[in-house]
């Protein structure tokens, strides 16, 4: 081999194993911003007791730094559910985030308990919630659901989103499951406790 | 300059001509790497300054990635190490890379300045560069003790309660100064903020612009060599030193395979012994800061030893804290206490070779003293080579004026 | 380079490396003091080791930086045999190990809390722990009815005694095989 072919093989061999040697060095320096045991720790599924909950009333917990919130909805709720089904954006949840069990009109396991992120999906402000059948600031036709204070948006009793409004997609389902009757495990899906 | 007849252009690239056309780059390159002509004999003593600036850019790298998981308060620090030892992904890879590094930043400094001592790399017209690297030294010193107190085991805690202490061994404004370094009545969580803040931007600025300005120095004069000449005295037709090479693409070529062997052996140390036998980890720190019980023996880290070894060994302490300001400071006056003229020792006399090897025993052994308890016989010694320590400093412009040289030759010996 | 160089540099690198190996804190043995010998590869030994740390130890000492998860995985466990066997408090696996006595109690019980283990190998070597745990001995003064040969006026009981016998009997074929 010439000088110059030697010269260009061993120049190339030394910045391809530097190369390497640096992805290898990279590694730890950006893994270390990945969340640490303590912050998966403290992000674990959470456990609730459902049993205490009225009919009609809702309990938020957080999870995940999160607020999710669990309403109880009760008979008459349930009866009006698809009530406001034409003003909505994506009634069957097309483009919304919720595991695959919630893809149905009552986003959820057992129809009788919503669990949703109480996160408005436009800009991340708490939607309050607004149950009460037509009252004085929701307007005549309201059914029941909730409202975002910060620029408006509206979403039905199942966390999906009006049409018209700022936020683009349904309240996001988080993963979740029952391990009984009375207990409801925020942060694992079905599949994942069975895996 | 050969760089003003530019014959070829630097950059074929269009995007870096651009650039070259607003910004001194072509020039920086051609003045300190392409064009910058160093001896072609250089041995191993001349890795050492590389392998500081290497080690350097370690520690200010994971330095930076404790400091996004570290908490400086004194109720949280100790926790917060713990948290990036066990929690955080490749924490401890952090941690036991930044702890390693600071003993071979010592390793290396130690390598580096003895080199100086070796070739006269200290002697006229160099002493600028000695004198910035000496203030290097001393930030380094500073950066280190800094850097132990962070993690507020028993061993920093105690640790800053003596160094702290000795500065009230000065007459007058002892304890006014204090109480000022503390920032409150005893060594506290408001210390400790404040050794933070010192530790992680005043001390690495101030260590970066010394490197910079150690550099320039340097590149300005010329680096010396294993036989003492200046090779600029020797140039060829075109104006290049013919003892010289430059040093992009050959010494960085050659330092690029001991920055790698180098590597190995820092690795082996942070993979296999991070701790080594308690060394550059020190199992008193392993427990949480306890105002109530102090450590068993307070040692501080090996690099200190030394100095410690001579404050001990004087029975008065203000004066044993001045002998040890004195024992770092004597290196300072190397470029004036030395009467040789003969810059490298291949060619001095006896009488130098004899004291700096009684200087390396008296400080090696100075060290191991300094982690022992200072009674008996280990005192007795410690004061022998306390004496020894300050009399090759002392006594250098005496001894170095007797020296016979060898001839010095006109080019550098280059073994092939 | 001269042969006498190469002594003289060989005789420098010798000394120098006989004085950091000193100056470490190597495990000097000291009166009957025997060798932990852990073998951290072997997990069947180290699951026993979790079974008599949960069992025995627990009740008093915490392990505040140590996950039941993380230890879970280091030991070789699943999350059931974690749950099953060794979480008898009501600690989700990825808490850490820390409902033990409270520190009042301790200090007000027995003088002197018992304290965290996390890092009690680390300040203290095994072979510190390893004796201590064995040389307990009856002492009429202590409020606990016995002394430590390795730590002297302890204010932890001797909780092993209830396998004193047997291992007794073990240490007899421990010291024998390291004669």
């Amino acid at each position: 081999m010439s000088k110059l072919g030697r010269r260009k093989f061993l120049s190339i061999a030394t910045s391809v194993t530097g190369a390497v040697g640096g992805i290898f060095a990279l590694t730890p320096f950006i893994s270390s911003f990945q969340p640490s045991k303590r912050a998966k720790a403290l992000g674990a599924a959470i456990k609730i007791n459902i049993e205490k909950i009225e009919p009609g009333s809702i309990v938020k917990v957080i999870w995940k730094g999160m607020p999710v919130w669990i309403l109880h909805r009760s008979e008459k709720m349930l009866d009006k559910i698809d009530s406001s089904i034409d003003e909505l954006r994506d009634p069957n949840s097309e483009l919304s985030v919720q595991p695959n069990f919630a893809k149905n009109t009552f986003r959820s396991i057992k129809p009788e308990y919503l669990v949703v992120e109480g996160v408005c999906t436009h800009l991340g402000c708490a939607p309050i919630e607004k149950f009460a059948i037509a009252p004085a600031d929701m307007g005549p036709d309201w059914k029941g659901g909730f409202f975002c204070p910060c620029h408006g948006s509206k979403f039905d009793l199942s966390g999906r989103v009006f049409a018209g409004v700022p936020a683009p997609s349904n309240l996001r389902i988080p993963p979740h499951r029952y391990e009984n009757e009375t207990t409801l495990i925020i942060g694992e899906n079905e599949e994942e406790e069975n895996a | 300059m050969p760089s003003d007849n530019k014959q070829e252009v630097y950059f074929s690239n269009p995007m870096l001509k651009w650039v070259d056309e607003r910004f001194p780059l072509s020039k920086v390159l051609r003045e300190h790497a392409t064009e910058y002509y160093a001896s072609k004999n250089f041995n191993i003593w001349y890795i050492f300054g590389v392998l500081s600036t290497v080690v350097l850019v370690l520690m200010l790298l994971t330095g930076i990635f404790l400091t996004m998981n570290y908490k400086p308060s004194a109720a949280e620090a100790f926790n917060s190490v713990e948290y990036i030892m066990r929690s955080v992904e490749y924490g401890w890879l952090m941690r036991y890379m930044h702890s390693t590094g600071a003993s071979f930043f010592f390793i290396v400094l130690y390598l580096h300045m003895f080199r100086g001592m070796l070739y006269g790399s200290y002697k006229n017209p160099r002493e600028l560069i000695w004198l910035l690297g000496m203030m290097l030294y001393f930030c380094l010193m500073a950066e280190a003790f800094l850097g132990y107190i962070l993690p507020w085991g028993n061993m920093s805690y105690w640790a800053a309660q003596v160094i702290v202490n000795l500065f009230g061994t000065i007459p007058f404004i002892g304890d006014t100064l204090v109480e000022w370094i503390r920032g409150d009545y005893y060594i506290s969580d408001i210390t400790l903020n404040r050794f933070f803040a010192l530790h992680v931007i005043a001390v690495p600025l101030a260590i970066l612009g010394l490197v910079f300005a150690h550099i320039v120095a340097l590149h300005h004069i010329g680096s010396n060599n294993p036989d003492g000449i200046e090779i600029k005295d020797n140039k060829d037709a075109q104006g290049k030193p013919i003892d010289g090479v430059a040093f992009h693409p050959f010494h960085t070529s050659k330092d690029l395979v001991w920055i790698t062997i180098f590597l190995i052996l820092y690795f082996g140390a942070v993979f296999f012994a991070p701790e080594m036998g308690g060394l550059f980890l020190e199992v008193d720190n392993f427990e949480p800061a306890n105002p109530l019980k102090t450590p068993e023996h307070i040692v501080p880290s090996w690099y200190f030893t030394p100095y410690y070894a001579i404050l001990r060994s004087i029975p008065d302490s203000l004066l044993g804290f001045i002998a040890l300001v004195s024992a770092v400071l004597c290196f300072v006056f190397l470029p004036w206490l030395d009467k040789c003229k003969v810059k490298s020792i291949r060619y001095r006399g006896w009488q130098y070779k004899v004291a700096l090897a009684i200087f390396v025993i008296s400080f090696v052994s100075l060290g191991y003293l300094g982690m022992q308890p200072s009674s008996g016989i280990y005192l007795i010694l410690a004061r022998l080579f306390t004496v020894l320590y300050f009399s090759f400093f002392l006594l250098m412009p005496f001894y170095t004026r007797l020296e016979k040289t060898k001839p010095v030759p006109d080019r550098v010996v280059y073994k092939k | 380079m001269k042969i006498v160089n190469k002594v003289i540099l060989l005789s420098f690198f010798l000394s120098l490396f006989s004085v950091v190996y000193s100056a470490s804190s190597v495990e000097k043995k000291s009166n009957d003091y025997l060798p932990a010998l852990n073998d951290i590869t072997d997990s069947k030994s180290l699951q026993r080791g979790a079974r008599n740390f949960f069992n025995y130890c627990a009740g008093c000492h915490s392990l505040k930086y140590v996950r039941y998860n993380q230890m879970a995985k280091d030991i070789g466990i699943s999350e059931e045999q974690l749950n099953s066997y060794l979480i008898f408090t009501g600690a989700a696996p990825q808490d850490v190990i820390s409902m033990n006595m409270l520190e009042e109690d301790g200090n007000r019980w027995f003088g002197k809390a018992p304290p965290d283990l996390s890092m009690i190998t680390r300040v203290n070597s095994n072979t510190y722990v390893y004796n201590f745990l064995r040389s307990f001995y009856p002492d009429k003064d202590s409020p606990t009815g016995v002394n430590n040969k390795v730590k002297d006026g302890t204010s932890m009981p001797n909780i092993l005694w209830v396998l004193q016998d047997e291992m007794e009997r073990k240490n007899l074929i421990h010291s024998f095989l390291i004669l």
